[in-house]
């Protein structure tokens, strides 16, 4: 039964009769129209992987930012809007430093993907304003190891061994349940993810494209071009 | 009595030289309240970013504070915009910070950028003056004796760490609330911050 006038996908914070959160769920859709961005873990790290499909060959692709630094020990991949991206970035740059000056340490992993989801969550129960149409893949190394957590627009997270968001999630998903195993090599990580990456794309990876980063006890690398393209020249 | 006088200062000396290619920063390690020695082994020399430190004389609560919320934000800073502050930059934003809540400091700004070597000296309501060195801090006047006679322009790292021994020991000889050894750093754009060893102070101490 539709009441009359309005159906239930108008308020954010209106169920419908079957429990369920429409704009929610049409932020999750915008999630998977995104980019396609992998992560996974190896024997001392995480490596997170994505190609920022560029629309047009007039595009600086240098302009276009989908993997970033948030701290020493944390980097962060988004699917979805862009601009949604940023501001969650923003944020979860300052709750890093946030946690340094408050308790003179960096922020465990965990913590940040909760604090992160706290604020996701609460655009999903208090009207006025919309949800975040982007899902994170958060990537970082404290005291416990290496984690890889991926949060969704409604503030949920799980950590994965190997995970990823955006159009390509199902299709890369199948690959790293496949051949995903503990204690890989860095390379043999990165090979992986760059596969589950082409195999999930409708076109080729492009070598412009592809960003690869890595963290591990020693901290956020995004890796060079240099280093990416002997990466890429390593695919069959 | 007023608050200042009964908590803990750094009493302090500390120094900031440029030289040709970079920035040599040093600080000593005493704090005192009133004539007593409350502590041997402070840090008054910081690092806040890769191309910037900061050393801070006067009280330790309000020089640590200032000292996080710098590393916190020009951190940031760098994150945001990938690309680090300049000292420039970073000496007028701890000003603006001062000037807004006054702290009993005294501090010295320094490092390097795409225009080379600066030293800035910040005063507790946040003036900002650049300088090709500085000292601050109760034992700055010893030190200033040694600076004048011995700067001068176009020396070496090697001949501007000493020069900052030099100088720091002087104050530790003749100045009350100076002393207990030194912290000493250089920042190039090359190498970034790099502070020496326990070791390698005591090996440059044994050459002065």
């Amino acid at each position: 039964m539709q009441p009359s006038g309005r159906g239930y996908d108008h308020g954010v914070s209106t169920f419908s009769p079957d429990g369920r959160l429409y704009q929610v769920e049409y932020a999750r859709e915008s999630v998977k129209r995104g980019t396609t961005t992998v992560g996974l873990v190896y024997k001392d790290g995480v490596v997170l992987i994505v190609d920022k499909r560029v629309q047009s060959k007039l595009v600086i692709t240098d302009s276009i930012e989908k993997m970033y630094q948030i701290d020493n020990h944390v980097g962060i991949t988004t699917s979805g809007l862009v601009a949604d991206a940023r501001q969650l970035v923003d944020r979860a740059r300052v709750q890093c430093q946030i946690n340094r000056m408050t308790y003179g340490d960096n922020i465990p992993v965990s913590t940040l993907v909760k604090k992160m989801c706290d604020y996701k969550q609460s655009f999903t129960q208090y009207g006025g304003a919309r949800p975040f149409g982007t899902a994170l893949l958060i990537a970082g190394f404290d005291d416990e190891g290496a984690h890889l957590f991926e949060t969704d627009p409604s503030g949920a997270y799980q950590s994965y061994n190997a995970g990823a968001i955006g159009r390509g999630k199902a299709t890369a998903i199948d690959h790293f349940e496949d051949k995903w195993k503990k204690g890989m090599t860095q390379n043999a990580a990165i090979k992986m993810g760059l596969e589950a990456l082409r195999e999930s794309l409708e076109e080729d990876l492009n070598p412009d494209t592809v960003e690869i980063g890595c963290v591990d006890k020693s901290g956020y690398e995004k890796l060079d071009r240099e280093t990416t393209l002997k990466h890429l020249g390593k695919l069959s | 009595m007023d608050a200042t006088s009964s908590a803990i200062k750094t009493g302090t000396s500390t120094v900031g030289i440029t030289y040709d290619g970079g920035v040599v920063v040093g600080a000593d390690h005493r704090a005192t309240m009133g004539h007593f020695i409350a502590n041997k082994s402070v840090q008054k020399l910081f690092r806040i970013s890769d191309n910037i430190a900061l050393t801070t004389a006067g009280l330790v609560g309000h020089a640590q504070s200032l000292s996080r919320v710098l590393a916190a934000e020009l951190k940031l800073f760098e994150l945001k915009r990938d690309m680090p502050m300049t000292v420039k930059g970073a000496a007028t934003f701890t000003a603006n910070i001062l000037s807004g809540r006054p702290h009993y400091v005294q501090l010295l700004i320094v490092g390097v950028d795409s225009s080379g070597p600066s030293v800035y000296s910040i005063d507790s309501a946040g003036g900002s003056i650049p300088d090709t060195y500085c000292a601050t801090g109760s034992g700055s006047p010893y030190m200033y004796g040694v600076l004048e006679d011995q700067f001068k322009t176009g020396m070496s790292k090697e001949q501007a760490l000493s020069l900052a021994a030099k100088a720091l020991l002087a104050s530790a000889q003749r100045d009350a609330a100076s002393g207990n050894g030194m912290d000493l750093a250089f920042i190039t754009n090359e190498t970034g911050f790099t502070q020496l060893s326990e070791e390698e102070v005591a090996t440059l101490l044994s050459t002065i």
